[in-house]
């Protein structure tokens, strides 16, 4: 997965779902989450995104009990659960085998998309690390001066708002620094291809993209003719 | 010394072409940490993101086509973090989101006790949009039972929206005064 281009990795992300649309039975998208998992298992990805894939996996279940307790047959229940499965899972391991700045560059340079709102995205993802550390401490800080969590549905509310509090004030601190430094660093001012990095197709991209696009002309034609 | 020719320069607190987009960025960070690790409530799992992409509005007050694009970048944060049946619904839901709540915000309201409660206002429609879009756009896309989609998901969008309203109206004021560097009051009409 290193080997190949970000371009390469978005377009897999989106085949995927695609394909997790046009497959009907179970049995074809269990098929399909096996494979998402051993390219999991290929790609190295960090332990972190192996507990997210399998956490989808509790979600699903959640997903596949509701819609069978509201009417939905057992087999139906199962492939939304299964295709929830594959969609996200396919992001997820977009995410843990891409870098940051790689995902940026192609976004802006290959799909071109605008340099404004590519920045938003990739650093939307970029500070979730940080923002983890800041509700812990946050919440070791209340935890210190004897604030208790829990208790009922209004309170429960209420205390997830005293950590979003301090987080949301935080951020726009912080935001008066990361606009100077962008700024002084000539974003949005015509100043692109600063990302230092290559993100051009190469031969395994386009044998990638060729056999991705040999099996959704087979998985439609299978799903259209039967 | 000479010190002629030499001037200070004074730059706004608020002042700065990227603003926006940083304070955005770091509020849809916010949406997305919360919204992995808020529990269900009673099966329920807040929508932060809504919320905090509404306050980005509400303090930046972009127009509707910036609001459009924010709501896109949201969509598309939303459909990586999402655990819906159909994750790709939130690259429509998200935009209408967005821009009903900039089209809301941008709205001239004269009426001071509407004012103090815009940022409820706007967040409630714009929650109620999106979710209905949402809900729709995966219905129809993954044939679910209608008994499903009334009674599995529109309660859903219903206690959101409520949850979000208090969310964006408790964060709005304060947030708001720290990004300002005054107070804002809602009793003046127009952009402060």
């Amino acid at each position: 997965m290193a080997k190949v281009a970000p371009l390469t990795k978005i377009v897999f992300t989106v085949i995927v779902s695609l394909w997790a649309m046009l497959l009907e039975s179970p049995q074809a998208l269990a098929a399909l989450v096996a494979g998402e998992a051993l390219l999991f298992a290929a790609a190295r990805v960090p332990a972190a995104s192996y507990k997210a894939f399998g956490s989808l996996g509790f979600f699903a279940a959640l997903l596949v009990g509701m819609q069978y307790a509201l009417g939905a047959s057992l087999e139906f229940s199962i492939a939304i659960g299964l295709r929830m499965v594959a969609m996200t899972g396919s992001f997820i391991l977009l995410f843990a085998a891409t870098r940051i700045q790689d995902l940026t560059a192609a976004l802006v340079r290959q799909l071109k998309v605008p340099q404004e709102y590519a920045f938003m995205f990739t650093a939307t993802l970029r500070f979730i690390p940080d923002f983890f550390a800041e509700i812990k401490a946050v919440q070791e800080a209340q935890a210190c001066r004897g604030y208790c969590f829990g208790g009922s549905l209004i309170k429960r509310l209420k205390n997830y708002l005293t950590i979003v509090q301090p987080l949301v004030l935080r951020a726009i601190t912080r935001s008066e620094t990361m606009a100077m430094s962008l700024e002084l660093r000539g974003f949005g001012r015509g100043v692109t291809g600063g990302y230092g990095t290559s993100i051009g197709l190469a031969g395994a991209d386009y044998l990638a993209l060729a056999g991705m696009a040999i099996g959704t002309v087979a998985i439609g034609l299978v799903r259209f003719s039967f | 010394m000479d010190d002629k020719g030499q001037k200070m320069t004074q730059v706004e607190k608020t002042g700065g072409q990227t603003r926006w987009l940083a304070i955005t960025a770091l509020f849809l960070t916010i949406g997305v940490i919360l919204r992995l690790v808020s529990p269900s409530i009673a099966g329920i799992t807040p929508n932060w993101l809504i919320a905090m992409y509404c306050l980005a509005i509400l303090i930046v007050k972009p127009g509707w086509k910036k609001a459009a694009g924010i709501g896109l970048v949201a969509g598309v944060v939303s459909v990586a973090t999402s655990k819906a049946i159909f994750p790709y619904a939130n690259l429509v839901s998200e935009p209408v989101g967005a821009v009903v709540c900039a089209l809301i915000v941008s709205l001239p309201v004269r009426l001071t006790i509407i004012r103090y409660v815009i940022p409820a206002i706007s967040t409630v429609a714009s929650t109620l949009a999106s979710g209905l879009v949402f809900i729709t756009v995966t219905k129809l896309v993954m044939s679910i039972p209608m008994s499903v989609y009334l009674f599995g998901m529109l309660p859903v969008v219903l206690t959101v929206a409520s949850v979000n309203c208090v969310v964006a109206q408790v964060l709005y004021y304060p947030a708001a005064r720290l990004f300002t560097g005054k107070d804002v009051d809602p009793t003046k009409e127009g952009k402060q």
